[in-house]
């Protein structure tokens, strides 16, 4: 070791593999959730489009979308670029930091998986996060992680680890797709009732949950992006608190709130409460025990409010995706007007509606085109007997199987 | 009357229906009776059937459970034997044009000598029935009336809660409320 750069250029480094290791994990969480929240009859498919969807993002992303997010200094992209070319650092390892915003982007495309469940086809969703993890999330971040700023329109935008720039990105896009994809069948009754359709293992939706928890702590803490002085190990530390305090606030806000309202406490509502407060959180969980409890408190508050909305309005979300990641998505990003002096709320507004109506349009053209050329729903017969017999030919629980 | 008294002559009244009852199936295999709608085909709708599953199960919580078990076998044997009967000499060959235009072909001298056979085994199983009815019968008689109406009240009262449904409380997922 020459000098004491050398040891913050390791150390960073490590921060960042390590951290991206734990966000790496959450793709099997979001596997177990999804899959938790769902009926056993479409496991197959859940289990398979997380963990393609990793892969491709992995690909995609090192292929293409790296370049456009971080190289050169496009207003609107970064550098059509091949395999990371032309990008290096002097303070951490350029692998490190590709491997590290490659776990985000599946986490961004993980979000779009659970929205769509049980009545996608698996190729038109892979082509779907082939080009959201190539194009839509890097051109985006270019913007502000990017540090194009678009032009100066989004200038002061602050999202620490990225409510908007991950999470509601996702759940933009999957909103464009589900609105072009409708509802489950039997989910919504023709007089206006909801349909509860029950996931088929809690346990597992629970375990989906502590997986998510768990990395989240790489997910915010990792995103430090530093850990080469004492303060940014405090910062760090700061972070990994911060963030389990929201999700704690987050789960017991959802607990509380629906033993009021519905007399019993709901466990997927409080599972959704955890990951509702950690997602809010993620915009600026540099900001204190405090700001995080309110983040947390409201979180759990939006998500059991908004599950019941997206119902009422018909937008059929088996896990709860879109009130976790899209609203509490922009409602974290909108807190750090709240308790950072420097940002205010037209910032992160600026900021919150660029990236959506970007994101949103291109997903909404990219899923109608597919639609209308290779078809982006199983067939009525398929839905009712599950996808994975005729999408994959296996059963996820096969010694329960009526075909056996 | 007593809560005893009337059940005692249920007990009686049940014996009557059962010999009405196996009398009938006799004119049906000796060929003067062939409507097949005489007698139900299902046990349960049957008189003494109907006694047996309901009022005489009531009691089957005291030491005449065991009789009262001998008795629903036998009964069932009983409806076993007749069944065959029913198969031989009401059948029909079904999907035929002559049975369509004709109706159901006449049962031949052969079939009422198998029905015959059956209801042998039938009687046999009746009479076997009957002394059950009768040991029921006896033990319901040197019951005292306290400890029979306890047994009959508590096992009412069973029977009614299992009737009375609870009230359901209302279940929600995620928002929606779930259907009981």
């Amino acid at each position: 070791m020459e000098n004491f750069s050398d040891v913050q250029y390791i150390l960073t480094s490590f921060l960042m593999l390590f951290a991206g290791a734990l966000v790496m994990w959450m793709a099997a969480g979001f596997a177990m959730l999804e899959a938790g929240l769902t009926r056993t009859k479409n496991g197959v498919v859940i289990l398979l489009k997380n963990m393609l969807l990793y892969a491709i993002a992995s690909i995609m992303f090192y292929a293409i979308g790296y370049n456009l997010m971080y190289g050169g200094e496009g207003i609107f992209t970064g550098d059509i670029a091949f395999a990371l070319s032309g990008i290096n650092y002097s303070d951490h390892s350029l692998m490190a930091d590709f491997f590290f915003q490659v776990v985000f982007v599946a986490t961004a495309a993980s979000v779009i998986s659970g929205v769509v469940a049980e009545r996608i086809k698996i190729w038109p969703f892979m082509i779907f996060v082939a080009f959201l993890t190539s194009f839509i999330y890097p051109i985006q971040g270019h913007w502000s992680w990017g540090g194009s700023a678009l032009g100066g329109f989004m200038n002061g935008f602050s999202d620490f680890a990225g409510s908007t720039i991950v999470h509601s990105v996702g759940g933009w896009a999957a909103l464009a797709g589900v609105l072009l994809l409708g509802a489950r069948n039997g989910k919504y009754t023709k007089n206006g009732g909801v349909r509860p359709i029950p996931g088929s293992s809690l346990p597992l939706a629970t375990l989906g949950t502590f997986i998510l928890w768990l990395g989240w702590f790489g997910f915010n803490g990792g995103s430090v992006l530093a850990m080469g002085t004492k303060e940014d190990v405090d910062s760090i530390a700061g972070v990994f608190a911060a963030t389990n305090m929201a999700a704690s606030f987050g789960s017991l806000t959802a607990a509380i709130a629906t033993q009021m309202l519905y007399k019993k406490i709901d466990l997927t509502m409080v599972l959704n409460g955890a990951l509702a407060g950690l997602v809010a959180v993620t915009a600026g969980p540099n900001l204190g025990m405090f700001a995080a409890s309110v983040d947390g408190i409201v979180a759990g508050l939006l998500v059991v409010f908004f599950v019941s909305f997206f119902d009422k309005i018909r937008i059929d979300d088996p896990v709860g995706a879109l009130s976790v990641h899209l609203v509490n998505g922009i409602w974290g990003t909108l807190a750090v007007a709240i308790w950072n002096p420097e940002v205010t709320f037209m910032m992160q507004i600026k900021g919150i509606v660029a990236v959506g109506l970007f994101t949103f349009i291109t997903s909404f053209i990219l899923w109608f085109i597919l639609k209308q050329t290779i078809g982006i729903r199983v067939t009525q017969e398929h839905e009712e007997e599950g996808v994975d017999l005729h999408e994959t030919g296996l059963e996820a629980y096969p010694e329960f199987s009526k075909n056996n | 009357m007593s809560l005893k008294d009337d059940y005692l002559s249920q007990v009686r009244q049940a014996r009557t229906d059962h010999k009405k009852w196996v009398n009938q199936i006799r004119v049906i295999v000796s060929g003067l009776q062939n409507d097949k709608n005489i007698i139900a085909l299902n046990p349960s709708e049957d008189s003494f059937g109907m006694w047996l599953y309901s009022k005489a199960m009531a009691y089957s919580i005291s030491n005449s459970k065991l009789v009262l078990n001998d008795m629903e076998s036998l009964f069932d044997a009983c409806y076993n034997q007749y069944h065959k009967i029913y198969a031989v000499l009401f059948k029909e060959e079904s999907g035929s044009i002559f049975s369509s235009l004709f109706g159901s072909k006449k049962a031949s001298i052969s079939d009422y000598k198998l029905a015959n056979q059956y209801y042998e085994i039938l009687l046999e199983k009746s009479d076997q029935l009957l002394n059950k009815l009768r040991i029921f019968e006896n033990q319901l008689t040197a019951t005292n009336f306290e400890k029979f109406e306890s047994v009959l009240s508590s096992e009412q009262n069973s029977v009614k809660e299992e009737i009375t449904p609870k009230k359901k409380e209302q279940r929600y997922y995620r928002g929606s409320l779930i259907e009981n």
